[in-house]
């Protein structure tokens, strides 16, 4: 069955490999960005979000904390081993690193398997994963 | 599929691009922040895709890859947009929310200052009297207890403040702040009065309750993080001070401990809305 209807599949396992290996090297730099923010702030934690980024946009319009403020901060706190520390910043940076973490793994899956349902197993559950979290965290 | 079109390197190469934007364009905008900004990646991210389909077309190319770019922009245009406006919406409410919540406890607008400048004409040098019993008595015990206990608390390691949790010289009011509310919070006191604000999360302040100036409610940007200490400062001009605040804990029930000098707490007038003092 599965055969029959992958006949039907469009394959993108070509143009997919390109991009798995781009997200692979975004993965990896929003793991570290936390180091490099930290190290470029001097340390500062309070300056370290306005170096990168322009300002939470949900604060500037509400005046309303938005529910990922804090997280670049959490997971930098979790790469220290202040797991209290990081829950104080935000309490699901440490779920949110290691869904990074699990989807760093994950672009493994296309560069070792060829099948013709990798690229589109992969972009289902980055859609699913993303979703969840809105739906579980950031709701 | 398509067996027969050719392959295109160029509408490979755009759709892959169309394709990466519009996912992280998709996958940002399911982030509160960030994703309203997913906004500006979605749409370059839909119009390179659509590029990428009109060149296939063009060319007689494959055009599959291009259609699932153009598709997953497409969706993160629609969900960050809709993010997008619905923050803006939110901005305009909130707004109108502060400015019902500054009406309702008369703070002085510079609108509105003629008026209390007739009234204080009218009835004396305040509108609102401090409790009396301690106005300027304690003002030289006061000024010790700053040099003395006070400023090395402030200046000195922020550990030590913990110094005065048990210390009896100080009352400690714990205040519950409910989670998801505008808990306010408003302290009247004399010129040398001080206190210590124990509280950790960002918060909102006005100072001197609009008497002097107009009332800004901007967020505070910069006092996330560590503890936040607030002392007054000291004036020659015999003046009484008036703070607001608003704590707004997002994810929690959030405590907010207030310390003030056991000897001079008559001095204090402290008016809670939504918050609760527990302690």
């Amino acid at each position: 069955m599965i055969h029959i209807i992958g006949r039907y599949i469009p394959d993108i396992r070509r143009e997919y490999s390109i991009v798995n290996v781009v997200f692979l090297i975004l993965l990896l730099a929003m793991l570290v960005m936390p180091i490099l923010l930290r190290l470029w702030s001097g340390g500062n934690e309070q300056y370290i979000n306005s170096l990168l980024f322009p300002g939470c946009f949900v604060e500037q319009h509400t005046g309303h904390i938005c529910p990922s403020c804090g997280l670049t901060r959490s997971i930098l706190a979790l790469y220290e081993g202040d797991f209290s520390k990081s829950r104080f910043y935000h309490p699901y940076g440490f779920l949110i690193l290691l869904v990074f973490s699990g989807e760093l793994i994950l672009r493994l899956l296309p560069l070792i398997y060829k099948n013709i349902w990798i690229p589109w197993f992969d972009l289902s559950q980055m859609i699913l994963i993303g979703w969840l979290l809105k739906r579980c965290i950031f709701m | 599929m398509a067996d027969d079109l050719k392959d295109s390197g160029t509408v490979t190469a755009i759709s892959v691009v169309g394709f990466i934007f519009g996912i992280i364009g998709m996958l940002g905008s399911f982030i509160p922040c960030l994703g309203s900004l997913a906004f500006y990646i979605g749409i370059p991210a839909a119009i390179i895709s659509a590029l990428a389909l009109g060149i296939a077309y063009s060319q007689k190319a494959r055009k599959t890859f291009a259609i699932v770019a153009l598709t997953v922009s497409c969706i993160g245009v629609i969900i960050s947009g809709w993010q997008y406006f619905s923050i803006i919406a939110a901005g305009q409410k909130a707004k109108e929310k502060i400015e019902e919540m500054s009406r309702q406890y008369a703070q002085p607008q510079p609108q509105k200052r003629k008026q209390i400048m007739q009234q204080q004409e009218k009835s004396g040098p305040k509108i609102e009297q401090l409790p009396s019993d301690s106005s300027g008595k304690n003002q030289a015990e006061a000024r010790k207890l700053f040099y003395d206990a006070y400023l090395p608390l402030i200046t000195g390691p922020q550990k030590d403040i913990e110094k005065i949790h048990d210390d009896e010289k100080w009352i400690k009011k714990e205040i519950l702040l409910p989670r998801g509310t505008s808990n306010f919070m408003q302290i009247e006191m004399h010129q040398y009065d001080m206190y210590l604000l124990e509280y950790n999360k960002k918060y909102r302040q006005s100072k001197d309750c609009g008497k002097t100036m107009p009332v800004e409610w901007e967020p505070e940007k910069l006092v996330t993080g560590s503890g936040y200490w607030w002392i007054t400062t000291w004036e020659d001009e015999p003046v009484d001070f008036c703070y607001q605040y608003i704590f707004e804990p997002f994810y929690e029930d959030t405590k907010l401990r207030l310390y003030i000098p056991k000897d001079f707490q008559d001095d204090f007038k402290i008016t809670l809305k939504d918050a609760e003092v527990i302690n």
